[in-house]
């Protein structure tokens, strides 16, 4: 107990009863690491035992262990079909990125050019994207084209309009800075929108890049040898559920890597934006 | 410096119009359409400088004539017949001369900006007439004071040359007898609103309007580098620093920078200290004196602090609320001694407080008749 003698500093309300503090570090880990740990061990207790004891029958959940163990039974098809699946997505999000920033930043600089694309952006954004899925097939066959052509056409709407935004976004007194320190429209463009609108359009990129890995999934369950959509769908027919669920986090990895590497470059070239 | 440019140029015949907004300069401005309308912009003028005389803080409370020779004329002033006596001695600051014979640096004519139109039309500023001549060697510090609203803001931007305030509605705006027609680097624009572009280093933002006119990469870094110092920032710590890793008062200092390099012939100043903390300001202040003195451009610098406006300016324009006009142009002597130094002299608390009374009779009048 503090002695009376000494005059007492407060102490500041713990974080527990402060609104909106995060807890230290190790608490938060430990809170996240809990529940994951949490939920395995249900899982494993419901997926105890045999096919008969098993309170949820293995061809439903299979046990943690078992889905674990068949990870090594997925070998070399595992590399391959990341690699051919990821090949398609960078391919279709390239393009998409060419065609879709390159179009926004002139829509978001000339608003006649924004105005006629904008029926067209509307209709393409408003269309569900296994509904595109069929066209391609019709116009693209079963080939790769197809699949990274569907990949393009899911997500070149989206990568413009949010292009067109940021663009728009940039406050108007840089432009209006830079026209009284002599830049001509065109210099204006080059040195001041586009930077100032780069690591938005990038921020959605990355996003779309998430998007496109869920859209190429679907694109690969029709007439495709490989991809880690191709593979899912095997096991769906063969029964192997265990390699489907090691699948799925695999993939769900796959994409939190992804994310979090492009997030690092980021940061890293565009350091002057604190909140990336 | 000041008196080396100050020589060569020819001054007025005849000694016409010592004050500001000569109506002799202005009236060509005028397209010669209407006679009675022509007259009665003339007219107006004419008032307009009989006002200015009666607001002529130059000589405050002075006895009438003799009272300039008790201050030591300035030391090494080649220009004949200071206008400006000064609140003490010891200026470093040329007093300006007589306006050269070319037409006003700028010029405002019954200069009327409305937005909109039918009921939701508004009015920022109405028949706004102003001149500030071209003296030489020097270019005047013109102080804009006024309440918030009274159109301060588009009176800048016109000059600018930015939308939506440009063009005008009605009336003439001319810089060096031509009409404006669009942003340009020879009137450069420091804005409240930090504007420092955050993708680029100190020392690129200072380089930008060099790098847009195509200077190579080496001369313009350099000669920023030079303009790092001037403007009172580090160059070894501060060049390649980002605009977010700034304080406001660094960011002005990065702007009245960027602008200065071009040295532009008018420098446009919309509150720039405005966000500051008072001792910052007051650096501020002086630094943008010593800058001034150095390049002589012709300053427009909008602000709320009468201090800041007595202080810096020349010359003030007192502008109305709403819709926004020029109420009285004051003549106030040049800055001679740092900002706090100056503002402890009673001299200067004196015309403070009169333009501050100025400033209540006129909104009480005003108020009066709405």
């Amino acid at each position: 107990m503090a002695s009376t003698s000494e005059p007492a500093v407060p102490r500041p309300p713990p974080w527990w009863r402060t609104l909106r503090a995060d807890p230290p570090v190790e608490i938060r880990v430990a809170i996240g690491a809990g529940l994951v740990a949490f939920i395995v061990m249900i899982w494993w207790l419901m997926t105890r035992g045999d096919a008969i004891t098993a309170v949820i029958s293995p061809s439903k959940l299979p046990s943690p262990g078992a889905v674990v163990r068949s990870i090594g039974s997925l070998g070399d098809h595992l590399a391959e079909g990341i690699f051919a699946t990821l090949e398609r997505v960078l391919l279709g999000v390239v393009l998409a990125a060419i065609v879709g920033v390159v179009l926004g930043v002139f829509a978001g600089t000339n608003r006649a050019i924004g105005s006629a694309v904008a029926p067209l952006v509307i209709f393409l954004r408003s269309i569900p994207m296994g509904a595109l899925l069929p066209l391609m097939l019709m116009l693209f066959a079963t080939g790769e084209k197809q699949k990274v052509m569907f990949i393009f056409f899911a997500i070149v709407p989206f990568v413009f309009s949010d292009t067109v935004k940021a663009v728009s976004l940039v406050p108007e007194r840089y432009v209006e800075t830079a026209q009284t320190l002599g830049a001509s429209n065109r210099q204006i463009l080059g040195k001041v929108l586009v930077p100032l609108a780069l690591p938005d359009i990038v921020t959605s990129l990355r996003f779309q890049f998430g998007l496109a890995l869920g859209y190429v999934m679907l694109a690969e369950a029709i007439a495709t040898t490989s991809g880690l959509g191709v593979m899912l769908n095997n096991n769906e027919r063969l029964g192997n559920i265990e390699q489907n669920y090691a699948l799925l986090f695999i993939i769900a990895l796959l994409a939190f890597g992804i994310d979090f590497v492009i997030r690092f470059f980021q940061r890293g070239v565009f350091q002057w934006r604190r909140d990336l | 410096m000041s008196e080396s440019k100050s020589a060569p140029h020819p001054h007025l015949p005849g000694g016409t119009g010592t004050g500001p907004a000569g109506g002799a300069a202005l009236t060509p401005t005028t397209p010669a359409r209407d006679p009675a309308a022509e007259a009665a912009a003339l007219a107006a003028l004419e008032a307009q400088e009989a006002r200015l005389a009666e607001v002529d803080l130059l000589a405050p409370a002075a006895p009438p004539a003799p009272a300039a020779p008790a201050v030591p004329a300035a030391p090494a002033s080649g220009v004949p017949a200071p206008v400006a006596p000064q609140i003490s001695g010891g200026t470093k600051m040329a007093p300006l001369g007589k306006p050269l014979a070319r037409p006003p640096v700028v010029a405002f004519d019954k200069v009327t900006k409305t937005y909109g139109t039918g009921r939701s039309a508004f009015t920022a500023i109405k028949d706004v007439s102003f001149a500030i001549e071209d003296y030489p060697g020097r270019g005047e510090f013109v102080s804009i004071l006024g309440p918030s609203g009274c159109g301060k803001s588009t009176v800048i931007r016109l000059i600018a040359g930015l939308l939506p305030q440009f063009p005008q509605t009605s009336g003439s705006v001319l810089v060096d007898g031509k009409p404006i027609r669009g942003p340009g680097p020879d009137r450069g624009m420091v804005f409240q609103d930090y504007t420092s572009f955050d993708n680029r280093s100190v020392l690129e933002n200072i380089a930008f309007g060099l790098e847009c006119r195509g200077v190579p990469a080496a001369e313009r870094l350099d000669r920023a580098r030079s303009w790092i110092a001037k403007v009172g920032l580090s160059i070894k710590k501060d060049a390649d620093k980002y605009p977010h890793e700034l304080s406001g008062g660094m960011r002005q200092r990065v702007a009245i920078a960027r602008t200065l390099i071009l040295e532009p012939r008018i420098i446009l100043m919309d509150e720039p200290f405005g966000a500051l903390d008072p001792p910052t300001r007051t650096r501020m202040q002086d630094n943008l004196v010593e800058l001034w003195r150095e390049q002589s451009p012709t300053i427009f610098f909008i602000t709320h602090s009468i201090e800041e406006a007595v202080f810096l300016g020349d010359h003030i324009l007192l502008f109305s609320n709403s819709p926004g006009t020029v109420l009285k142009t004051i003549r106030v002597p040049p800055p001679d001694r740092p900002s706090i130094e100056m503002q402890r002299d009673p001299k200067f608390q004196a015309v403070v407080s009169e333009i501050r009374d100025t400033i209540d009779k006129l909104e009480s009048s005003n108020r009066a008749g709405d």
